[in-house]
């Protein structure tokens, strides 16, 4: 039994300390490497584009854009990757600051706007970015946990109820280190990409680029597609579990009771709000719209135009391409619009 | 939780150690060990369901005892219809009911009538149909005579639950496992090092095999309308590889595992797709199912006695079960009824039983007419599983009239197409490794031949960072978890 363990040991031990040791020093998504997103966020304070940037935490980048800026911004963007291609320039004569995250669920929604309610900077306008998956009780997103101080304390203000928060994303990032999906990512990093973050005046190029006005700019590659390629990638979008909104048995009681709550306090810090409703490919949409088992898309749309009626919230845009007159040009893949897409969006041709 | 899952990983070495270390031997203790371990890791699925576990377990260990200890005939068989009642009951109220009802509610709109029976939201308990022939063999068995009941409950709740089968089989029979787990069970070094080695070689296939292809049976499957015939075909072939490295996977997983704790579980799969008929290929695919099928279901009926014609109907009768079994959609209905096809000349000539060996036993290489009989009932089989992984059966029948189309001499071509040829040649490595050890219970075990030490813990490498480097860690859950 012994001599069991103690072989099983020795086989594995080196196969664990090349795991742990990839995964450390390769760190996909920079778990390990203390200050990478400061990093960033000190290029963008000095008013310089970033490019070269991979796996970063975008909420703790967001903390410290938020922390350490002097902008207190007119017109801010909160809301999912959805909106993260929404400009300043769209905006011309307000400041302006796009602090969309990835995934971004009803807790990030009110964590970061409590940054700037802690900061005591708060913006005129807000558009706030609504996904299906924000009223999807069971859209599988943990990635709010950095910022779980933070909406906590809104969270605790808006109902009353106390919860104290615990930092579990440290809990979680050691386990990292045994991840063998991890590895991948990692081993990949270590061998293939310098990931160092590079300033620079211009907006689009070869990597992904962090936009001095916080939004964002996809890769020359990605942005280059040709229209075959973005059906490809729609297809693709929906060949499997469609991202977030799988299990969305209802649109969450919670989640409503928050949100409604959520927009009574920013109605009574007198800033004004508008819904904004990023359209999804035609073709993921003509598959959502056609399947049961995504009615509840439909129906938090539904309940979205409810609630901007209820109080008086101008709603932008739709889940629904073909209410917007969109086509495939005006998307960079399934779910993601293209910058011709936001315009149009934002034009709000939906009547 | 997933047997490839981190959280698996450090389930299984904790239960592992408190086993061996602190039971010390004690048959009660480990038994008792077992238990809690196997609630546990249901509980982990979904604790709400632990309650029809419990109560499924306490039924036919109850109904068992009064089946032993009925008098007459009458009696006896009132406690057995007590237990396959409630227990095919909850199967279907929790499988089948939308099932029948929605079937029910088609029927007549077609006669003309509207009615709505209504539908229930109900998740379907995982492990379900697993657990229910478990107890249900266990009863029959009673009534049959062939065993005693056993009286202590907790060794009977371990007989149902035992984690390694609790969720996805191989279905045990009471005759096999309960004298294993009545037993006291010592270490077995060998043993364990063959369990570990079967779980390596589980997760190969699961991890490696399995969930690639899945990815690529996905997005042909979902999308079939949008791709040429040749596409198709390369779709069905993903999927026919990825259902077989899912369950047989499972399976590695489940045998290996059980091993290290001193249980032999029944073997479940035996190189499915080297078989040179459809009735070797039902005697090697889900071996604990079809034995099941065969010794409380066809011979029960009359089995092969009372001439050709009963033969046949109760061939077709237990693969349009076994179809139904795996789920209450019609596509697993007419997914049976083709293999019933499929296995009637063998019944009508008598040929059945022509193939019991491996094939090319003791050889490197099979025949050409061997050769050619593998690859005629392996597309016999690869076209059966379009039904298996359609939609519908109009989904099943567009795939199969869109494969023979024109476009079937086209360039394949999906996304992703790149890096599917990786899998295809990491399926292809699969398969030679499979023929090499087609003649051991499990296919990596060829390696234990090897004498040379150092060449072994290589060959175990190499598989490792095959599941890391090329692995898809998605967590999939296993496909037969859903049966």
């Amino acid at each position: 039994m012994k001599k069991f363990i103690l072989k099983l040991i020795i086989v594995l031990a080196p196969i664990l300390f090349f795991v742990v040791s990839v995964n450390y020093f390769g760190d996909a998504a920079n778990l390990f490497s203390i200050g990478y997103e400061k990093k960033i966020a000190d290029e963008i304070i000095k008013g310089n584009n970033v490019t070269n940037v991979y796996n970063y935490d975008e909420r703790l980048l967001e903390k410290h854009l938020i922390n350490n800026s002097t902008l207190c911004p007119d017109v801010l963007v909160i809301g999912s990757s959805r909106v993260m291609l929404i400009h300043s320039s769209d905006f011309q004569k307000q400041t302006f600051f796009n602090v969309g995250v990835s995934g971004a669920s009803i807790e990030d929604l009110l964590a970061i706007y409590q940054m700037y309610e802690q900061k005591k900077c708060l913006p005129k306008k807000i558009i706030l970015g609504l996904d299906p998956w924000t009223l999807n009780i069971n859209n599988g997103q943990t990635r709010w946990m950095t910022l779980n101080q933070e909406y906590f304390i809104l969270y605790t203000q808006l109902t009353n109820k106390n919860i104290v928060a615990k930092d579990e994303r440290v809990d979680l990032k050691y386990f990292q280190l045994v991840s063998p999906s991890y590895f991948k990512g990692s081993f990949k990093k270590m061998i293939l990409v310098s990931s160092k973050p590079i300033a620079t005046n211009t907006k689009i190029n070869n990597t992904f680029t962090k936009l001095v006005d916080g939004s964002i700019t996809y890769d020359l590659e990605y942005r280059s597609a040709s229209p075959d390629e973005i059906e490809k990638r729609a297809i693709g979008f929906i060949s499997d579990d469609i991202y977030s909104i799988e299990k969305f048995d209802k649109l969450s009681p919670e989640i409503r009771f928050l949100l409604e709550k959520f927009i009574e306090h920013l109605r009574s810090n007198h800033i004004e709000i508008s819904f904004f409703l990023a359209p999804y490919h035609p073709k993921v949409y003509s598959f959502i719209a056609k399947s049961d088992k995504y009615s509840k898309v439909i129906e938090s749309e539904n309940y979205f135009r409810d609630l901007g009626l209820k109080y008086e919230i101008e709603v932008i845009g739709s889940f629904n391409p073909n209410r917007l007159n969109m086509d495939g040009s005006y998307f960079y893949d399934g779910m993601h619009c293209n910058e011709k897409g936001i315009e149009k969006t934002l034009i709000n041709e939906y009547k | 939780m997933l047997f490839n899952s981190l959280n698996f990983a450090i389930f299984l070495p904790i239960v592992f150690i408190l086993y061996w270390f602190t039971t010390k031997g004690n048959l009660k203790l480990q038994n008792i060990l077992l238990l809690v371990s196997s609630y546990f890791f249901y509980a982990c699925w979904d604790w709400r369901f632990m309650f029809l576990l419990i109560f499924s377990t306490l039924l036919d260990y109850y109904t068992g005892i009064k089946i032993h200890e009925a008098t007459n005939q009458r009696k006896k068989l009132f406690w057995l219809w007590v237990s396959i009642g409630v227990n095919l009951g909850f199967l279907g109220v929790f499988k089948y009911y939308n099932f029948f009802a929605e079937s029910f509610a088609e029927g007549l709109s077609l006669l003309g009538f509207k009615a709505n029976l209504g539908s229930l939201q109900v998740i379907l308990p995982v492990g379900i149909s697993f657990y229910t022939f478990h107890g249900l063999s266990y009863v029959l068995d009673l009534f049959k005579n062939r065993i005693k009941p056993e009286r202590n409950f907790i060794d009977y709740s371990v007989f149902v639950s035992f984690f390694p089968l609790l969720v996805a089989g191989p279905i045990e029979r009471a005759t096999h496992l309960l004298p294993q787990i009545l037993k006291k069970r010592e270490f077995d070094y060998s043993k364990a090092v063959d369990g570990l080695r079967q779980i390596l070689w589980g997760l190969f296939k699961k991890i490696v095999i399995a969930d690639n292809c899945a990815e690529y049976a996905n997005t042909i499957f979902n999308n079939s309308a949008d791709y040429s015939g040749s596409t198709l075909v390369l779709g069905a072939l993903f999927f026919t590889f990825q259902i077989y490295c899912d369950f047989s996977g499972y399976s590695d997983i489940a045998l290996g595992t059980a091993r290290l704790f001193g249980i032999e579980l029944l073997r479940n799969f035996a190189f499915p797709y080297f078989s040179r008929d459809i009735a070797e290929f039902w005697r090697r695919w889900h071996i604990s199912l079809s034995s099941w099928f065969k010794d409380y279901l066809y011979i029960p009926l009359g089995g092969s006695k009372g001439g050709m014609w009963m033969k046949i109907r109760n061939t077709f009768i237990i693969f349009l079960v076994s179809g139904f079994w795996h789920g209450a959609n019609w596509t697993f209905i007419v997914w049976g009824f083709l293999n019933a096809l499929y296995i009637m000349p063998s019944i009508v000539f008598n040929t059945n039983r022509t193939h019991l060996d491996i094939v090319a036993k003791g050889k490197y290489l099979p025949t050409i007419n061997e050769f050619l009989a593998i690859w005629l009932t392996f597309s016999l089989t690869v076209f059966a599983w379009i039904f298996f992984r359609a939609a519908n059966v109009t989904h099943a029948f567009s795939y199969i009239s869109e494969i023979f189309s024109g476009s079937l001499f086209t360039i394949p071509h999906f996304p992703g197409i790149g890096k599917a040829v990786l899998v295809v040649f990491l399926t292809g490595i699969f398969l030679i490794i499979e023929w090499l050890g087609r003649e051991q219970q499990y296919a990596f075990k060829i390696i234990s031949n090897i004498r040379l030490l150092h060449f072994r813990v290589i060959l175990y490498y190499a598989v490792i960072l095959s599941i890391l480097f090329f692995g898809n860690f998605s967590e999939n859950q296993f496909i037969y978890f859903q049966f």
